[in-house]
């Protein structure tokens, strides 16, 4: 028979077993909050070191900079700059150049054989033109309109102005002058002096460097030269080097 | 009450975001700022290489000039010109030409006009006034022209007066310019 003295009356259970590998509950919260932080830290290191990777760009950017300004010689500059200045004045001289020649022997061309040029006076106005100033006698009004006229249609002339009109024994009578001064005076008796005034371009008498008469010319009108517009077929120009202006 | 693993939680995200607003944030808007100015930079090393590259090439094209010819540009348009040199010249045109020499001068610098800009431009050089006078034939007074006209610097006839005095015979009186470099201020370079 059982001792019912000894034991307790409460029913006694076996020792309770544990269930291994039963399901553990993972919140979403709890793995959003954990990704958020390391992925912060890990934004933070990478932060870091491209801050120091650009840093060492720029640091290079202005070495580079500094270099290339270094490698700039202003005096190399200056030196181009004043050679460039140089060409530039010498070529608007050049171009600027003007044949004297050129207004002669187109004086001579336009001058009639009837006309006579006692004083000549040229004077340039800078760049732009030539005033031409001739003291001329000839032996009639006919004459002096006949040479206007030439002057005015010659290509280089620009202007023609005749004045200081001046008239001597035009009613008819002969100068009361000796033989001999008729000799000295020329064939031609003056009877009307002008003063033509005459504006040339300059634009007009270029000097051309490989010649030393100019390329345009006015239409000659007379085969007899005055005594001031003697007419050569050539110029004899020496090839002498001159003007050896060392300094 | 807020279980103690919910506000660990939270804290951690409180400090991930307090993390981006006081440092990530900054940070990369000064990095953004640093690429601007790194641009800047590369564009500016552009500019000043090309100038390098075209210095050296004007450089070279100067350098390959040959000596004579600067000799040439340096009698045509030189620093300064010879108050005695010129006068000599003159004498020695008027002789080949076959002219009675009478006289030449040196006047001095001459004022043609030109406007203050034009010379600080750099486009005008410095006038020079030098006189001529002689006395000859028509053929030899033109022979002076043409032997003017091709002097190795420029004579360039301002006045012209040519009046005869007997028969044949000339008088042939020139006031012309001649030019000397005109420098730019604080220029000092040797060609």
């Amino acid at each position: 028979m059982p001792d019912f003295q000894n034991s307790s009356f409460i029913p006694k259970r076996g020792p309770v077993k544990r269930r291994h590998g039963g399901g553990r509950k993972v919140y979403v919260f709890t793995l959003i909050s954990y990704a958020t932080l390391f992925a912060t830290l890990l934004a933070v290191a990478a932060v870091f070191f491209y801050g120091k990777y650009i840093e060492k760009q720029l640091s290079d950017a202005v070495t580079q900079l500094n270099t290339e300004i270094a490698s700039f010689s202003e005096e190399d500059m200056l030196k181009v700059q004043d050679f460039d200045r140089r060409l530039q004045q010498g070529a608007r001289r050049l171009d600027a150049s003007v044949s004297v020649n050129s207004v002669l022997t187109a004086l001579e061309e336009a001058t009639v054989s009837s006309v006579q040029i006692d004083t000549l006076s040229i004077e340039r106005q800078r760049d732009s033109q030539l005033l031409i100033a001739a003291n001329v006698r000839t032996g009639s009004f006919d004459s002096t309109l006949f040479q206007r006229g030439i002057f005015q249609r010659n290509q280089t002339v620009g202007s023609v102005t005749i004045k200081e009109l001046e008239t001597q024994n035009l009613g008819g009578g002969s100068i009361q002058r000796s033989d001999a001064e008729a000799e000295r005076e020329g064939s031609i008796i003056p009877l009307v002096k002008f003063i033509a005034e005459l504006e040339v371009p300059i634009s007009e008498i270029p000097y051309v460097p490989a010649t030393a008469v100019p390329s345009r010319s006015a239409t000659p009108v007379t085969a007899v030269p005055t005594p001031i517009e003697i007419t050569e077929e050539s110029v004899d120009v020496t090839d002498v080097s001159v003007n050896q202006n060392e300094l | 009450m807020i279980p103690k693993g919910l506000f660990t939680q939270i804290a951690m995200l409180a400090v991930a975001a307090a993390i981006v607003m006081t440092y990530i944030r900054p940070e990369l808007a000064g990095v953004g700022a640093t690429q601007s100015t790194i641009e800047t930079y590369k564009a500016e090393i552009t500019k000043v290489s090309e100038v390098n590259t075209q210095l050296q090439s004007l450089l070279s094209k100067l350098d390959s000039v040959s000596n004579d010819d600067r000799r040439a540009l340096l009698a045509y348009l030189p620093d300064a010109v010879d108050e005695i040199g010129i006068p000599r010249d003159l004498y020695n045109i008027a002789t080949e030409a076959g002219l009675i020499y009478l006289d030449s001068a040196y006047v001095g610098p001459a004022d043609l006009g030109y406007t203050l800009t034009e010379f600080e431009r750099g486009d005008i050089p410095d006038a020079h006034r030098v006189s001529l006078t002689v006395e000859g034939t028509y053929d030899q007074i033109k022979r002076l022209f043409a032997m003017i006209e091709r002097s190795n610097y420029p004579l360039e006839i301002y006045e012209l007066d040519l009046r005869r005095i007997n028969g044949d015979f000339l008088a042939v009186e020139l006031n012309m310019v001649t030019y000397s470099y005109h420098k730019m201020i604080n220029q000092q370079v040797d060609l």
